[in-house]
């Protein structure tokens, strides 16, 4: 082989190491997330002394979960794909607090509210959602 | 911001997935700064200017012009 096609190879096994690297990073969040919401599941259903450990256990491996995903998932993503994330962010954030703030000056100004805390929670996702989704792939 | 990105790519036979593992990007980040919908940060545009052994101002335009 020559040294143009050794360079030529390198990015391929380089590109296909990262895409291995990420595939397992996933996998190893999604196993854990999933071994922690059977354990949370069991454990409210389960009574006894053995309730309160799978309790515990499952929500500590539903949150390794989401904080090792996040981890790798801001390492691996590249700057287009994090800068669609700080707009979902960012917008999302903003809508959270408009939202909030509707809902208290109605509840102010006519004794009841408009929507309820899981409409904002709902909205605010899938709004979050569509604005990366449109700065990620436009 | 102007460039000559899928000028340079096509030259080379690229496709923008080939491109896209070249610069250690995602394809979707290289069509958006072909189409301009998307600057690179300066760190990319360094890498983008080596690969192609150019200067970042021979790829990229910011329709400033020469202010000389």
């Amino acid at each position: 082989m020559t040294g143009r096609e050794i360079v030529a190879e390198d990015w391929k096994a380089d590109a296909a190491h990262r895409t291995r690297l990420r595939i397992g990073a996933w996998v190893g969040t999604l196993v854990a997330a999933t071994a922690g919401v059977i354990a949370l599941g069991l454990g409210t259903h389960i009574g006894g002394g053995a309730r309160a450990p799978l309790m515990i256990l499952g929500g500590a491996l539903v949150a390794l979960g989401f904080v090792y995903g996040t981890a790798i998932y801001m390492r691996r993503i590249d700057e287009q794909e994090r800068d669609a994330n700080l707009w979902s962010a960012y917008i999302g954030f903003c809508l959270y607090i408009a939202l909030y703030m509707i809902r208290g000056l109605w509840f102010y100004a006519t004794g009841s509210v408009p929507f309820s805390h899981d409409v904002i929670f709902v909205v605010t996702l899938a709004v979050g959602l569509a604005v990366f989704l449109w700065r990620k792939f436009r | 911001m102007n460039n000559r990105l899928k000028v340079l790519r096509a030259e080379r036979n690229w496709s923008q997935a080939e491109l896209a593992g070249r610069l250690t990007v995602s394809r979707q980040a290289v069509n958006q700064i072909e189409t301009g919908k998307y600057d690179p940060s300066l760190p990319l545009a360094f890498r983008i200017a080596r690969l192609f052994g150019m200067t970042i101002e021979e790829i990229f335009d910011d329709g400033e012009g020469d202010r000389g």
